[in-house]
């Protein structure tokens, strides 16, 4: 990618030049491809959703030379497809587009929650955080106590078509404004309510082998397991996650017992491990560990590990993504899968889950309080609400990775780099490579992400069939605590969680009996489990009421 | 009277002797600034214990709490465990890391044919320089599933076993032979350096008397060299609650806290990990202030019975 | 003669038997010790995917390849963690030698009026501190976070190592000073010219110890260090050892093996681990071993009467 000098990039709004004709145009020319990637017209997108994503690019190219520090953590894929963020593709095109440079700060794989601490006691900030609700106590406390700058009287002036497109939807506009009104965070807004996106996945072949049909029920799922055993599936049921959560509410719910907090019945706050059916629950999966039907590393493993389980010959059911497992399982293995709604305790009971989306994915940036540009730092992130930034930021460069169809919607095309990637590395590494998985931004996850729309793919049907067929009613809705309330449900949150996951995966792996759990329950009590409770209560109440 | 002339003479004395050893002084100034900026000026930061510190509100912004913390701590879940598991960890250094090297020293000592006692010490010196990261590395290499170590662990039990870092119980086991075969050699010098200096006419009374190798051993090599074990026992002891937290926050994990956590780990990952300042900052005042008492009365326990003290 | 033969000890069954068991234990030990360094070498040279299917003792390589060394060379990273530790060891280790040369010096010095006084000062510290956080609140304060001095000063003395040289300073017959004094040598000439060279097994434990400390350095890296480009390699290290986190994009193309498919990057992984602890450990281990001659007169001297 050839770099440009801020000057450089003509205006494309003002500009008369029509690229209507670019749509699905599957051979576009150098001069086409160059208008693309290095001017701010837009003619060529269409309004594809509900709502038309806004286009003022009147800031852009940004007026005076720039360059911006920002904070944003790594991760194991995206250290891999890059090892130093500051030659990252889409960033180096968005650097061109807005003639805004960006210089960024990359945290120790690993050890980005340390270091993020650190820095805020350092004192010395970067312009920019992404990832900012990493904050102890959440955005409201950042900006309460004087880390992150208040955008409340700014948004609207810096950031028009941020402001235009929180204000384009109710649910948008709720969710991302603390309760006092604060804005203290620009936030990853969707154009659609996503997807769940992790539940039971099932190998086809294992389907074949036991000639059983997808389980429904925990005993079914369990004779299920007990069948893969026999067949030579050693450890069948890969029970480990990743996602910060040893449990995903997948078998757990079904006992009512979620991994945290939940709306019940009431409409009240309620927390999961201390629901009846924990005991219940703790025997069954003590007695599936005992049986050896669970991955014995799963307390342990971390992704990598349980990706390599995943394609072996031992593992015949996932707890996982499918746009993972469609990566690792059917592109990189050829192991066709199906997926199974969350096992429910008795037949034709509605199975549940805990995950909704609200229209807020993605991560929450900030712009810190010892920013000297506020401007330019708004208008950096402001661009990731553009037309243009719903572009780069998920579909990457144009002509080589995506092209646009009849409908003004880029893709992924089959000869683009996205699929044919120079260092033969996997899709599932690339959503990181050529595009911007995660970020604060428009995040058009269900048409960008090229594990769901490859050719073949039925990772998004997968996704759709759970978020369609599962009652998510008792999702906690995003809401937002005031500093006070967030410094002491850090505090005890912490507590909770380290019991928990200590209790919990203990007993399962039968190094303490069923029993422990009445010792867990009373030191969770002792240990302000109600204040905790309280504290998501009023809240919730709160939310309610906005 | 005689109270200040004594003062005065100091004064004289003093001056008499910065002049006669300026240059040692002069030496002296940078090393003492050293110890002021790196040592004592963090001693005025455990102030920060007694307020709800906010970094980028600053020291005199943030909420005096008094004693808010250490209450908070004295009585939440993780002090009796913490304490227990810096004990413990530490009751396990002394009874096979401590007397280990003593042990291959003494073996050392009998061995005559130097040219195979120099391969043992060169070898076993060899772990002490490989460091703390790498060898967390291999341990986390040879005990994941299907690695040596839990292979070994899976004969001896008979049963399968996932990584080994994942067992409460295995962690104290792993954290101290690990930390034995690091620095047996290395520690073991010490000893046979006092063993060198034992006078050889004590070794010549002693087989007069028909005393074989093993009551030699016993009885002449052992008490001589009893004043450096007792020195080196109180500060190991003086250590008891000081456990370090590098090699711990390597290899643990939520499942191994019952007897991985220690003061210092809970410290780093409440201090730093989780933002909680202050309260770390109480926590491990908390310890510097029972590792002193620790150290005090080991030293007075020692002075008394065996005249050896540190001071 | 005679003194020689009873030293070594008759011929007697209890005798042979006592040499017996203690030979063989210290030979069993010694492969205990030796043995997780001869495997993890024997791994690193091993065909990746036999290793990760190996059980058992590794007794030598499993088939030969360097396609992990070459791996673990075309990551630029390791490449720059190992210039910031070369540069972060000896300029640390020069700070160290110079600053406990100056204290051990000013403290051995017999008739030092306020030495009591520091002797108390210094001692404190060993047993009492302001604990981490207040400690990381300071280093800040001074302006060490994320600069490369915070390698350095923080640790630019050991009490325990300037302990240990005074007592060593302080070893010499007094005369010997007394002489050069007559001679009209200035104090500074008497420490360059007389104490240093005559302290040299001392001073070579100590450069050790240093040495050794700072290579191995990895917390205060990681706390105060926040750009990537000046880690040291240790802490690149940690990310790779027990976070688990080998790039992949290297791993990706492995030195013209293609490498696509899960299980081989999980088994290529398993390898760069290998060879990165092959590769940080042999430095280190190959500077001892001119030094071992020093080690039981230096520390020796240190310990005991400290």
């Amino acid at each position: 990618m050839p770099r440009r000098s801020p000057g450089g990039v003509e205006n494309g709004a003002s500009e008369a030049q029509d690229l209507t004709s670019l749509r699905g145009n599957t051979a576009p020319t150098e001069d086409e491809i160059n208008a693309v990637n290095t001017t701010l017209n837009d003619t060529y997108l269409g309004d594809v959703f509900d709502q038309a994503i806004p286009n003022d690019y009147a800031a852009y190219p940004w007026k005076e030379e720039v360059t911006l520090d920002v904070w944003m953590a790594n991760n194991s894929i995206l250290s891999s497809v890059c090892p130093d963020l500051n030659d990252h593709r889409v960033f180096n095109q968005l650097e061109e587009l807005t003639g805004i440079k960006l210089n960024f700060i990359v945290p120790a794989l690993g050890e980005e929650g340390t270091e993020f601490n650190l820095m805020i006691a350092s004192g010395e900030l970067p312009d920019i955080i992404i990832g900012a609700d990493r904050y102890t106590g959440g955005i409201a406390a950042g900006v309460n106590e004087g880390a992150y700058l208040d955008l409340t009287d700014v948004v609207d002036e810096y950031m028009p078509n941020y402001s235009a497109w929180r204000n384009s939807d109710e649910e948008r506009r709720k969710t991302t404004v603390t309760d006092e009104g604060v804005i203290g965070g620009v936030y990853g807004i969707a154009p659609y309510n996503e997807w769940c996106w992790f539940g039971l996945l099932i190998k086809q072949e294992a389907l074949d082998k036991t000639g059983l049909p997808i389980p429904e029920t925990v005993d079914e799922l369990h004779d299920f397991l007990v069948a893969c055993k026999e067949q030579g599936y050693s450890q069948p049921l890969n029970y480990g996650s990743n996602y910060g959560q040893i449990f995903t509410g997948i078998i757990n719910g079904a006992y009512g017992v979620w991994d945290w907090t939940f709306v019940d019945d009431d409409g009240k706050v309620a927390w999961g491990p201390a629901q009846e059916g924990a005991k219940e629950y703790l025997t069954t999966m003590q007695n599936w560990y005992k049986e050896g039907l669970l991955n014995t590393d799963w307390a342990t493993a971390d992704f990598n590990q349980r990706m390599a389980e995943a394609v072996s010959g031992d593992c015949a059911v996932m707890m996982d993504s499918p746009d993972t497992m469609w990566g690792y399982w059917k592109e990189d293995n050829n192991i066709d899968f199906v997926a199974a709604l969350n096992p429910v305790l008795n037949k034709g009971d509605q199975s549940k889950q805990t995950y909704r989306n609200f229209k807020r994915t993605g991560s929450t940036a900030a712009v810190t309080t010892q920013c000297e540009n506020v401007e330019a730092a708004c208008a950096f992130l402001d661009f990731a609400f553009t037309k243009k930034g719903w572009e780069i930021y998920n579909y990457g460069s144009y002509g080589d990775v995506h092209l646009v169809d009849e409908n003004g919607l880029p893709y992924f095309f089959a000869d683009g780099l996205m699929y044919n990637d120079p260092e033969g590395q996997p899709v599932s590494n690339l959503i990181w490579k050529y595009r911007i998985h995660d970020g604060a931004n428009i995040r058009d996850e269900h048409n960008s992400n090229p594990l769901i729309t490859a050719e073949g793919s039925y990772s998004g049907d997968i996704r759709d069939y759970w978020t369609t067929n599962m009652d998510s009613s008792i999702t906690m809705p995003p809401v937002t605590l005031t500093a006070e309330e967030a410094a002491r449900e850090g505090e005890l949150g912490t507590i909770l969680s380290t019991m928990r996951n200590e209790y919990f995966s203990k007993i399962i792996m039968g190094q303490l009996e069923v029993d422990a759990y009445d010792e867990f329950l009373e030191n969770a009590k002792a240990q302000g489990m109600d204040e905790f409770l309280s504290l998501w209560q009023a809240a919730l109440d709160r939310y309610n009421a906005r | 009277m005689k109270r200040k002339t004594k003062k005065e003479s100091f004064k004289t004395a003093l001056r008499k002797d910065l002049k006669k050893n300026s240059f040692a002084y002069l030496l002296l100034v940078p090393v003492l600034l050293w110890y002021i900026v790196f040592c004592y000026a963090p001693m005025w930061g455990v102030l920060l214990a007694f307020k709800d510190y906010k970094p980028l509100l600053g020291f005199a912004e943030s909420q005096w709490v008094g004693l808010r913390h250490f209450k908070d701590f004295l009585s939440g879940p993780f002090f009796g465990r913490t304490v227990r598991n810096t004990f413990m960890l530490n009751i396990w250094g002394l009874a096979f890391g401590f007397t280990s090297p003593i042990l291959l020293a003494l073996l050392l000592n009998e061995v005559k044919a130097m040219r195979y006692k120099k391969i043992v010490q060169t070898i076993t010196y060899m772990p002490h320089f490989i460091s703390l990261v790498v060898i967390c590395g291999m341990i986390h290499i040879f005990t994941q599933s299907g690695g040596i170590l839990t292979q070994l662990v899976e004969w001896i039990t008979g049963t399968e076993h996932a990584s080994l870092l994942g067992y409460a119980n295995m962690f104290r086991p792993i954290y101290t032979f690990s930390g034995i075969w690091q620095n047996i050699g290395w520690d073991s010098i010490i000893y046979l350096s006092a063993m060198s200096s034992i006078d050889p006419g004590l070794y010549e009374a002693a087989e007069i008397d028909g005393a074989g190798r093993f009551r030699k051993m016993w009885h002449v090599t052992l008490p001589q060299i009893s004043p450096t074990i007792i020195i080196l026992f109180i500060f190991a002891v003086g250590g008891l609650m000081a456990s370090g937290h590098e090699k711990i926050i390597l290899l643990y994990n939520s499942l191994t806290y019952e007897t991985a956590d220690v003061i210092a780990s809970y410290v780093y990952r409440r201090g730093l990990q989780e933002a909680s300042y202050s309260f770390a900052t109480a926590v491990g005042l908390i310890s510097s202030a029972v590792n002193f008492l620790l150290l005090w009365f080991t030293n007075r326990v020692s002075k008394k019975y065996s005249e050896i003290s540190i001071f | 003669m005679d003194k020689k033969k009873n030293r070594i000890g008759r011929w007697t069954p209890a005798n042979v038997i006592f040499n017996i068991v203690n030979y063989g234990i210290l030979t069993f030990l010694t492969l205990i010790c030796l043995y997780p360094m001869l495997h993890v070498l024997f791994a690193s040279v091993s065909n990746p995917t036999d290793l990760i299917a190996h059980r058992g003792l590794l007794l030598k390589p499993l088939g030969f390849t360097m396609s992990g060394y070459k791996l673990v060379f075309k990551d630029d990273s390791l490449l720059v963690g190992f210039k910031n530790t070369f540069l972060y060891v000896g300029l640390g280790t020069a700070v160290n030698m110079l600053f406990t040369i100056m204290g051990a010096y000013a403290l051995s010095r017999r008739e030092l009026l306020l030495k009591k006084a520091v002797m108390v000062i210094i001692t404190i510290t060993m047993f009492f501190g302001g604990g981490l956080i207040p400690w990381f609140l300071v280093m800040k304060q001074v302006g060490l976070y994320n600069n490369v001095w915070a390698m350095v000063l923080p640790t630019a003395l050991n009490t325990w190592n300037m302990i240990i040289l005074r007592t060593g300073f302080q070893s010499f017959p007094y005369d010997l000073e007394e002489a050069a004094v007559i001679d009209g040598a200035s104090q500074s000439k008497i420490l360059m010219n007389v104490i240093l060279p005559l302290s040299k097994p001392v001073l070579a434990v100590i450069f050790l110890y240093y040495l050794v400390g700072n290579w191995n350095s990895w917390f205060n890296a990681m706390v105060l260090l926040k750009d990537r480009a000046r880690y040291p390699l240790q802490l690149l290290l940690k990310e790779i050892l027990v976070m688990n986190d080998v790039s992949m994009s290297s791993v990706g193309s492995a030195g013209g093996v293609s490498v696509n498919s899960v299980q081989g990057a999980t088994a290529y992984r398993e390898l760069v681990k290998y060879c990165v602890t092959v590769i940080v450990t042999l430095p280190i281990l190959c500077v001892y071993p001119f030094l071992q001659k020093y080690f039981v007169k230096g520390v020796f001297v240190g310990s005991i009467k400290g």
